[in-house]
């Protein structure tokens, strides 16, 4: 269904019905009220979920998915060359989206040396269950980079991995996906020194579909 | 009021008010300019075919507070704010957040009076020699939530020693 401009009556003019099925109740199956919904929702994270609506394009709107999930298990990585997953991957997120998301992601994190602990996260074209498409590319994904890092410095205070983790957070717009579909957002992690140890624990992630 | 399947037109067919008053304008009095009410508020779905407005409250708390509890203490007011949700909030709070010994400050937001876990907090570690008052801002999400009105409100702990300072407060919750 789609939104057409409602029709302008005329004086002494019948109102057709197919004129009121267009422009009355065609428009009315396009308002919020008609296509609101509840239940579960695709993909990994928790399945509660709840619904902002938004714009999708010239008059349509559309419901926008806000979803979270946690991992709260202590895990570490030495990995210093690219953004890795830990021994429990993700937190991770499965929306749809025809446009973007508002991503926040925080955790606690360090490192035994002077080195930096750096949880980040990746963006890709999934199906419902969060998994990538199975072929080796030609779809869409954004890795995780340290300009969207949250990132603790392990020099301060006292450079013992169990103790020093405090705890950040950052919220960042990313927008134009290239088409209107499910996307995940997965949380990876990466040290700055592979001689280090960079641990994370109370990983949470929530995103809102824009 | 409550949203019905919108009545399709046949041609040279009478044209009832019931089916009008039903069919049409309960159905607009469910759309969202009819339920808006105030600037500024989110339009969210609450129900099949049911959107409610959900509203974004922010509190700020400047003033400086501490404590050495090792349980969680409202500092002055938190700050706190109440909305009323639909299943579910985001909260967004942020602040300069110290502990002045070898121990860990935590600042989260309890929801209706629960303790908050670690994992909804800030936290930051002391190392008894340099005290440092980062800034700091965390997000949780509560997408498990009844509907009705919920207060969120920042509170302090020390993991022990302390004390742990806050400064600058602020917390948002985002109703959904």
């Amino acid at each position: 269904m789609a939104w057409t401009t409602p029709m302008t009556a005329v004086e002494n003019s019948l109102l057709t019905a197919a004129q009121f099925n267009v422009h009355v109740r065609n428009n009315l199956l396009e308002t919020e009220a008609a296509r609101a919904t509840t239940g579960n929702t695709p993909g990994p994270g928790t399945g509660a979920t709840a619904r902002v609506w938004g714009t999708e394009g010239p008059n349509r709107s559309a419901e926008h998915y806000v979803k979270d999930h946690n991992v709260d298990t202590l895990e570490t990585t030495s990995e210093d060359e690219v953004y890795t997953d830990l021994a429990t991957p993700g937190p991770l997120v499965t929306v749809i989206t025809a446009y973007g998301f508002l991503i926040m992601a925080n955790c606690q994190l360090g490192t035994n040396t002077v080195n930096n602990a750096q949880a980040s996260y990746e963006i890709y074209e999934s199906d419902a269950l969060g998994n990538p498409p199975d072929v080796e590319d030609g779809y869409f994904s954004s890795p995780a980079n340290s300009g969207r890092a949250i990132e603790m410095d392990g020099a301060w205070p006292n450079g013992s991995a169990a103790s020093s983790l405090n705890r950040y957070g950052v919220v960042q717009v990313w927008a134009a996906v290239p088409i209107k579909g499910l996307y995940t957002v997965k949380m990876k992690y990466k040290c700055t020194n592979n001689d280090a140890v960079a641990s994370f624990a109370q990983r949470r992630l929530q995103v809102m579909a824009l | 009021m409550a949203w019905s399947t919108p009545i399709t037109a046949a041609a040279n067919s009478t044209f009832l008010a019931s089916q009008w008053n039903t069919g049409v304008r309960d159905n607009l009095a469910m759309t969202a300019p009819a339920i808006s009410t105030t600037n500024g508020w989110l339009i969210c779905s609450s129900a099949t075919n049911v959107i409610s407005e959900r509203q974004v409250v922010q509190s700020i708390l400047d003033t400086s507070a501490t404590t050495s509890s090792v349980t969680f203490v409202t500092l002055g007011t938190g700050p706190a704010v109440t909305v009323t949700t639909g299943n579910g909030a985001l909260c967004f709070h942020s602040a300069n957040v110290s502990c002045a010994t070898n121990n860990s400050a935590l600042y989260g937001p309890s929801i209706d009076g629960d303790t908050p876990p670690t994992g909804r907090c800030i936290l930051i570690d002391g190392d008894g020699v340099t005290t440092r008052d980062d800034r700091i801002g965390v997000t949780n999400g509560f997408l498990t939530l009844s509907d009705g009105a919920h207060t969120f409100t920042l509170q302090a702990r020390v993991t022990g020693g302390g004390p742990a300072t806050v400064i600058n407060r602020r917390i948002i919750a985002m109703a959904l």
